[in-house]
């Protein structure tokens, strides 16, 4: 599943591209077609297009160009606007298809599906509605599929710099889950999915040295090309391999796998037949008395999750948050969390796009303003913690997590200990479609509540410690930030203003 | 044959290009919102949790589960345009990547969009004809651009561009190593402009500059020669089939007519097809009546186009086709036709199997689609869809064979046919030897 720092699951990718792939090879065999020159270009009304386009500019001309003796004719409409062109393609289509259309639903997505992926950002992409669904019921704490939180980063090729790969990163497994009890890790990269290579490059591109080797050895080349175009018809774009992640089904689902440290691939073969149900919290008291919060994610019950956890091991010995393996969520949960230790306090902040705006920020060519992230709801005095903190963290911590890691440490002094976070400020918005299909789109990057971007950087501990293999009563991390609660509390930090903004993806 | 070289060359390049393109990995450059009202935004900062819920009115509150892909796209484009945190194309290409996502949802990857720069230069090739200096180029081992022809008629030869010629530079820029296509629009422009160009020839110490004015040139899509002299067996081979092709197809029989021709060996190996009309020309020089090709489009009963006996100016030659996995579309409803009627023997391989028409219909915004409309089906009724055109005679070309064509043809870039070792081209030439010796001539229609 992809975490999503705030409603909606980036994705998207090139669901064209293997047509268009295809297309593209082909032309080399295929270039020209049959065809019959036909025209048309009789005017026509329809109300529908007025109302899309606002004007109701249709021209009441007769026929131009070259006439065919053809009974079937197609209205369409005289304007250039693009709202013309994509609706009298998708009426020539319906009316002159060869096959026939029986039904517009793949046509909607594809549409959507491209023009998301266009803006290549594999953040943001179509969801359709067996998907949705799916997503839907993570905010409930039901995890369908692998149970693999992942991120899609783009980064360029060591040995061809102009080569852009993009790869679905693990930030974290949902406990429990069928990616857990395979041993997929953070960090690790999927390559494959059921021996399918995922399209994270251009093949073209990567294949530019052999094509210059080949020169003009034309059988060399259209072997060459022929190959490649095989291995993308077989492959899987980046879209639809997000949502084969992130779905039930009931034949097992094996996984390739990039690790670092690893010099060949992993195989990995998951049950994926049943949901994973993960709590959004636990909690226990600790030998000394102190209590011990752990957050796994931020949804719909998070809050609740949390307040319980709290009342339940708050006292004077301080708590450990530990957001260690917590690869975000909404940002709802999180600020009423925030809000709840310092009312009227900044969890953190996001920097979103200011629509229709006249002036261009320079490095990124549109306008952004930079938006607080914080709760207006009073909370009654007594509700308020005062103890001691200590907050956990490892390269699992991501997104929303990070916030409220600097959060406790910026505005009630709390030590941060482990290991650098995993670094993703980017924020998706999910927007609903009304037949249950919906979009992820990247609307944002968050700052911490002192203005401090940490995409990729991620934040660096106060105090770091390697990792425990184990979680539970021996955990050597907890065991120190034990130790840690009987320091006092760091110095609170002075509110700083944002930092220009930085967009990376 | 350095033609259908230069065309799969030229091909495999644009082809480059277009599937980079459609991988989704270019830039587009930054533009801002449209102008609407919707605040979409303005309700993603109010309402952080329920974002996703309260967007639900950017929907036109349709109940409707049936999805409406003109609703969903104006829904997608106006929230892109307002909200996206990144860098977004202009209206119009946001809305030229839908469309095509829309096209090629249903699977057939020659139902296709095609945006004003496609469209025009769709129009261009099936015209034959477009605005340059009309000199046929090819790019050396070493990166050099030289020429292999200039072309009939056309501004280079009357600027005395010879073959051979490397150009160096092309108005002042180095054009050595880079792409041919590239080097290719830099020479194109419009109709009366000049263009300068430095030339190195073989036996000049220095390089030659020369301007010339670009003009209309009709494309060469037409290669002919009396490839056996002592058995009057001539040779037309035909590249794709536009405005240009009949008329140059006519011309070629013309001049072997007068040289004696006694038997016609045409190739559409590589011949990715073209214009349907055209096929319809083309064949009827070579079928003596009834239809070419049925077509059927949908909800239609099945139309016949007939042989047109205007084209008949010719005698009936004893005629072997050369046919390829190459030879697509017009090339398989000529081939299927000359097979069907047994009007000549086909020699060769497998064609492609495309048994299908495109209409292409313009629109307002000079893009065009190309739609497949109808199914097409030889004069037997045979559907080739996938299948093909399997030849009478199977000639097949290993590896090895073609490589020595290849490197052939490299070397010698003005002479498209290789009788050494083209060996489909061979068996060609020997089968129509076996029928005039059988007594075969060429007879009134």
């Amino acid at each position: 599943m992809k975490r999503i720092g705030r409603v909606i699951f980036p994705t998207i990718v090139v669901v064209t591209a293997i047509a268009a792939f295809g297309a593209g090879s082909h032309c080399r065999l295929m270039r020209q077609v049959a065809l019959i020159h036909r025209s048309h270009l009789i005017a026509s009304n329809g109300p529908w297009l007025r109302q899309a386009q606002g004007d109701g500019n249709i021209q009441k001309s007769g026929a131009s160009g070259r006439s065919v003796a053809d009974d079937n004719l197609t209205d369409i409409f005289q304007s250039d606007s693009p709202y013309t062109t994509f609706q009298n393609v998708y009426q020539l289509l319906k009316d002159d298809y060869v096959e026939g259309i029986p039904s517009d639903t793949p046509l909607a997505y594809g549409a959507a599906a491209a023009m998301l992926a266009s803006l290549d950002d594999p953040n943001s992409r179509y969801i359709e509605p067996v998907e949705r669904k799916a997503f839907d019921q993570q905010e409930e704490g039901i995890y369908q599929g692998a149970g693999i939180i992942f991120t899609v980063r783009k980064a360029a090729d060591h040995s061809d710099p102009e080569l852009v790969v993009r790869k679905i990163t693990t930030v974290a497994v949902v406990p429990g889950s069928p990616a857990q009890k395979a041993g997929i890790k953070t960090g690790d990269v999927i390559t494959e999915i059921d021996h399918h290579w995922i399209i994270s490059y251009d093949p073209i591109r990567a294949s530019s040295k052999i094509f210059k080797k080949l020169g003009k050895d034309e059988v060399g080349l259209e072997k060459a090309y022929t190959a490649i175009e095989n291995k993308i018809v077989s492959g899987i774009n980046l879209a639809k391999a997000q949502s084969i992640l992130d779905v039930t089904r009931a034949t097992p689902l094996v996984l390739s796998v990039e690790r670092t440290g690893e010099a060949k691939p992993l195989s990995f073969t998951l049950d994926i037949s049943q949901p994973t149900k993960a709590d959004s919290v636990s909690f226990r008291k600790l030998n000394n008395g102190s209590g011990y919060i752990h957050i796994f994610s931020f949804n719909s019950n998070t809050v609740a999750d949390f307040d319980k956890a709290l009342a339940g091991v708050a006292s004077d010995n301080g708590i450990i948050v530990d957001l260690r393996d917590c690869p975000g969520g909404d940002l709802s949960p999180a600020v009423t969390i925030a809000n709840s230790f310092v009312p009227g306090a900044e969890l953190g902040r996001i920097e979103v796009k200011v629509a229709h705006a006249k002036d261009a920020n320079a490095n990124l060519g549109f306008a952004t303003k930079v938006e607080p992230l914080k709760s207006e709801k009073p909370v009654p005095a007594a509700n308020i913690y005062h103890g001691k903190i200590v907050v956990l963290v490892n390269n699992a911590t991501a997104n929303t997590a990070e916030l409220l890691a600097e959060f406790f440490h910026d505005r009630l002094g709390a030590r941060i200990a482990g290991q650098t976070t995993f670094g993703d400020g980017s924020a998706q918005t999910l927007f609903p479609m009304s037949d249950h299909s919906a979009f992820t789109l990247t609307t944002g990057v968050l700052q911490t509540d002192n203005g401090k971007p940490f995409n990729l950087s991620g934040i660096v501990p106060d105090v770091p410690l390697a990792d425990a293999a184990v979680r539970g009563a021996d955990d050597p991390c907890v065991v120190k930030a034990e130790s840690l609660l009987d320091l006092p509390p760091l110095k609170i930090e002075a509110i700083k203003p944002s930092e220009p903004p930085v967009l990376s993806l | 044959m350095s033609l259908r070289k230069a065309i799969i060359r030229s091909v495999a390049l644009a082809a480059v290009g277009f599937v980079a393109f459609f991988g989704g990995f270019t830039y587009h450059d930054p533009t801002l919102g449209v102008a609407h009202e919707h605040s979409i935004y303005a309700t993603l900062r109010n309402l952080p949790r329920s974002i996703g819920i309260g967007l639900g009115s950017i929907v036109h509150g349709d109940q409707e589960n049936a999805a409406k892909p003109f609703t969903i796209y104006i829904d997608t484009l106006n929230t892109v345009q307002a909200a996206y945190y990144g860098k977004t194309a202009s209206t119009v290409d946001l809305t030229y990547s839908a469309i095509r996502g829309m096209m090629a949802s249903l699977g057939d990857r020659y139902t296709r969009f095609l945006d004003p720069t496609d469209y025009s230069k769709m129009q261009e090739e099936n015209l034959g004809e477009f605005v340059g200096i009309g000199a046929q180029l090819d790019q050396n081992d070493k990166g050099q651009i030289f020429v292999v022809k200039p072309l009939p008629n056309s501004p280079a030869l009357r600027a005395h561009v010879m073959t051979g010629d490397i150009i160096a530079k092309v108005n002042d820029k180095a054009v050595l190593g880079m792409d041919i296509t590239k080097v290719v629009q830099l020479i194109r422009g419009q109709r009366h402009t000049q263009v300068v160009l430095t030339i190195i020839r073989k036996g000049q110490s220095k390089p030659l500059i020369i301007p010339i004015i670009r003009d209309q040139v009709r494309q060469e899509v037409v290669v002919s020669q009396m490839v056996d002299p002592a058995h009057k067996v001539g040779y037309i081979a035909l590249a794709q089939f536009n405005d240009e092709s009949d008329r140059q197809v006519n011309a070629a029989m013309n001049t072997l007519r007068s040289q004696g021709m006694r038997g016609l060996i045409f190739d559409l190996r590589g011949n990715p097809g073209g214009l349907l009309n055209v096929a319809q020309d083309i064949a009827s020089r070579f079928v003596t009546s009834g239809p070419i090709v049925w077509v059927k489009e949908r909800g239609a009963e099945m139309e016949s186009y007939n042989v047109e006996p205007s084209k008949h100016n010719h005698p009936r030659y004893p005629l072997v086709v050369l046919v390829n996995d190459g030879s697509a579309s017009a090339s398989e409803i000529t081939s299927g036709a000359v097979k069907d009627t047994h009007s000549g023997t086909l020699v060769g391989k497998r064609t492609f199997g495309k048994g299908l028409v495109q209409t292409i219909i313009p629109l307002p915004d000079r893009s065009a689609v190309a739609i497949t409309t109808a199914h097409y089906y030889t004069p037997a009724k045979n559907d080739i869809n996938h299948k093909g055109i399997d030849p009478d005679i199977k000639v097949i070309l290993t590896d090895q064979d073609e490589r020595k064509m290849n490197d052939y043809s490299n070397q010698n870039p003005g002479s498209p046919i290789d009788l050494k070792y083209d060996k489909q081209l061979q068996k060609a030439i020997s089968v129509m030897n076996e029928k005039l010796a059988a007594g075969a001539h060429p007879q009134p229609w």
